[in-house]
């Protein structure tokens, strides 16, 4: 018998590991279906305002991912999901590599429709990257991209969580402007996440504040029309961006690459595969099997074996090297001491430093003052504790 | 047959079955198959397509040369040179490392194992340079390139980076005199 949380959610097996949790499957015994579950440790304080902004997200869209709901008990919080079974796009590109215009010109077209939608809500995502593309298991046919991982997303105008200044995002895909301090959130970084996203789909290297994005696309042989709207979304102004993702959108249906059906997709052997894995013995597809003798559910606490990616943005062990290489998938920086003493409550454990500079080179020595001030930060946790 | 010939296809890319490849280093350095595709930033379902060879290739230049890593880890691991007790550190290395060609290396064995054939260890060495340069399908156009001008150097090409390690080590014996 797996542990029930909330008396409702069963938990069948861990699916992966997030920044901020562990990723389980559950048995929803209410609604009797099952839900990917991210369950949090109520301690970790910047998890839980994460948490908080993530359930507040409640868009209804094709290509957005959000949550069923939530429950909390005793020390622990959990999100729940839809599962998506297919990976992410950091999935698809660690098996097949480089990514054929047609399939990024697609997806990037269902992000922009996404980014839309989130952009009309009054909300930035804040942190678009491969990652955090989901997708449906669609096999060779035409894709479904969910966007996922409201975790750092913040609305426009609503006044901030802390006292603290936060930059946010991941290393390599966050606007420039958005790593500076008193950046106020605008819709135009999820614009550069996404050009950088398609620019990594396109060439199956990671961005880096050395990539030379002209120079990739040109390498990987990118139709020049693609290129220049993809040049554009990345451009360190945000001024020499589009002004929307609705008219980044138009650009893209313009190039002719978007495919609106399987058949638009051509033959190149790209394949979404079925990532869950089997259900562990006792489990069905109707939920808890009685005749079995005994469920194989581990305790919540357990270790996290090997298991691919599925119904986590976060979770994504094949392809997804952001944590690895930089620390936490998503950073939250203080960049002010105002307040440090006061309301640290966002900000994450001390994480690995940033593996290198961010883009423009000033920012090494933003990123030594950020360093000292989270040190002050967690100083300041400590003392107080 | 569609499998079989994906197979032979496989040969000439990677030198044998990707089942061979997957299954040494499963066994060698103790992972399940999800372990292996994880260590080197694969889905399981994409390694078990290419291990039944109902595909051929490995897509991606960076998951090819974690895999690369892994096999230089095993054979330090045959030739004592890396515990066990080092192991779980060293494939998480590999499993972390950059993704761009660039920045990542591939480590020749440096020393040989006491008592192995020199002509096979330095017929293997070269074998892995071609291969750290250039995939097969490379090495084969080059081959093809050079036969009509410098058959020499095409024969070169040919046994070491298509052949096996017997006939590269044969190939050397055979010259070793001349040098």
């Amino acid at each position: 018998m797996g542990e029930t949380l909330a008396g409702r959610y069963e938990l069948v097996d861990p699916l992966g590991e997030g920044g901020a949790g562990v990723v389980w499957r559950a048995w929803d015994h209410r609604t009797r279906r099952y839900v990917a579950a991210k369950v949090m440790r109520q301690s970790d304080a910047g998890s839980l305002l994460r948490f908080v902004r993530e359930q507040a997200v409640r868009i209804e869209h094709p290509h957005v991912l959000t949550p069923l709901g939530w429950a909390g008990e005793d020390d622990r919080v959990l999100l729940t999901m839809p599962i998506v079974s297919g990976g992410s796009a950091a999935t698809l590109v660690g098996d097949h590599g480089a990514l054929p215009p047609v399939w990024v010109a697609t997806l990037l077209d269902q992000l922009l429709a996404a980014l839309e939608v989130i952009h009309a809500a009054g909300l930035v995502h804040r942190d678009v990257k491969p990652a955090n593309l989901l997708l449906d298991a669609t096999g060779g046919g035409l894709p479904r991209v969910r966007l996922a991982d409201f975790g750092v997303a913040a609305a426009v105008d609503q006044p901030r969580l802390t006292h603290v200044t936060h930059a946010v995002g991941t290393l390599g895909y966050a606007a420039p402007e958005a790593l500076t301090a008193g950046w106020d959130p605008d819709p135009r970084a999820d614009l550069y996440g996404a050009g950088l996203t398609a620019v990594e789909l396109l060439t199956a290297r990671r961005p880096s504040d050395a990539t030379d994005v002209a120079a990739e696309l040109v390498r990987a042989e990118v139709p020049v029309d693609l290129a220049r709207l993809l040049l554009d979304l990345t451009a360190a102004d945000p001024k020499d961006r589009p002004d929307s993702a609705a008219a980044a959108r138009a650009a893209l249906a313009s190039t002719g690459l978007v495919a609106r059906a399987d058949d638009d997709l051509g033959a190149h052997g790209v394949e979404v595969f079925d990532q869950l894995p089997p259900l562990p013995r006792g489990w069905g597809s109707g939920g808890p099997e009685p005749a079995g003798p005994h469920r194989t559910a581990p305790d919540a606490t357990g270790q996290v074996p090997d298991a691919p990616a599925a119904g986590s943005p976060e979770a994504d062990p094949g392809t997804d090297a952001t944590r690895t290489e930089i620390g936490p998938a998503t950073r939250e920086e203080p960049r002010s001491t105002r307040g440090a003493g006061g309301a640290p409550a966002a900000v994450d454990p001390p994480a690995a430093p940033p593996r290198r500079p961010a883009r423009p080179m000033p920012r090494l020595g933003l990123a030594l003052v950020t360093l000292g001030t989270l040190m002050v930060v967690v100083a300041a946790v400590l003392l107080t504790r | 047959m569609t499998v079989e010939r994906n197979r032979a296809e496989q040969v000439e890319l990677y030198g044998e079955p990707l089942a061979d490849v997957f299954a040494r280093l499963t066994a060698g350095l103790h992972l399940s198959q999800a372990g292996l595709a994880r260590a080197i930033g694969m889905s399981p379902p994409m390694l078990s397509q290419l291990g039944s060879a109902h595909r051929v290739k490995i897509g991606n230049p960076a998951v090819l040369h974690r895999l690369e890593a892994l096999q230089a880890l095993l054979e330090e691991v045959e030739a004592g040179r890396v515990g066990e007790d080092e192991l779980p550190a060293r494939i998480e290395a590999v499993r972390d490392s950059s993704r761009t060609w660039s920045t990542s290396r591939l480590d020749l064995a440096a020393t040989p194992a006491a008592g192995t054939d020199r002509d096979v260890v330095e017929a293997t060495t070269v074998r892995q340079l071609l291969r750290a340069v250039a995939s097969g399908a490379d090495l084969r156009r080059a081959a093809d390139l050079l036969h009509d001008d410098v058959p020499g150097l095409a024969e070169l090409v040919r046994t070491y980076g298509l052949g096996s390690p017997e006939e590269a080590a044969a190939h050397l014996r055979r010259h070793r005199e001349l040098f």
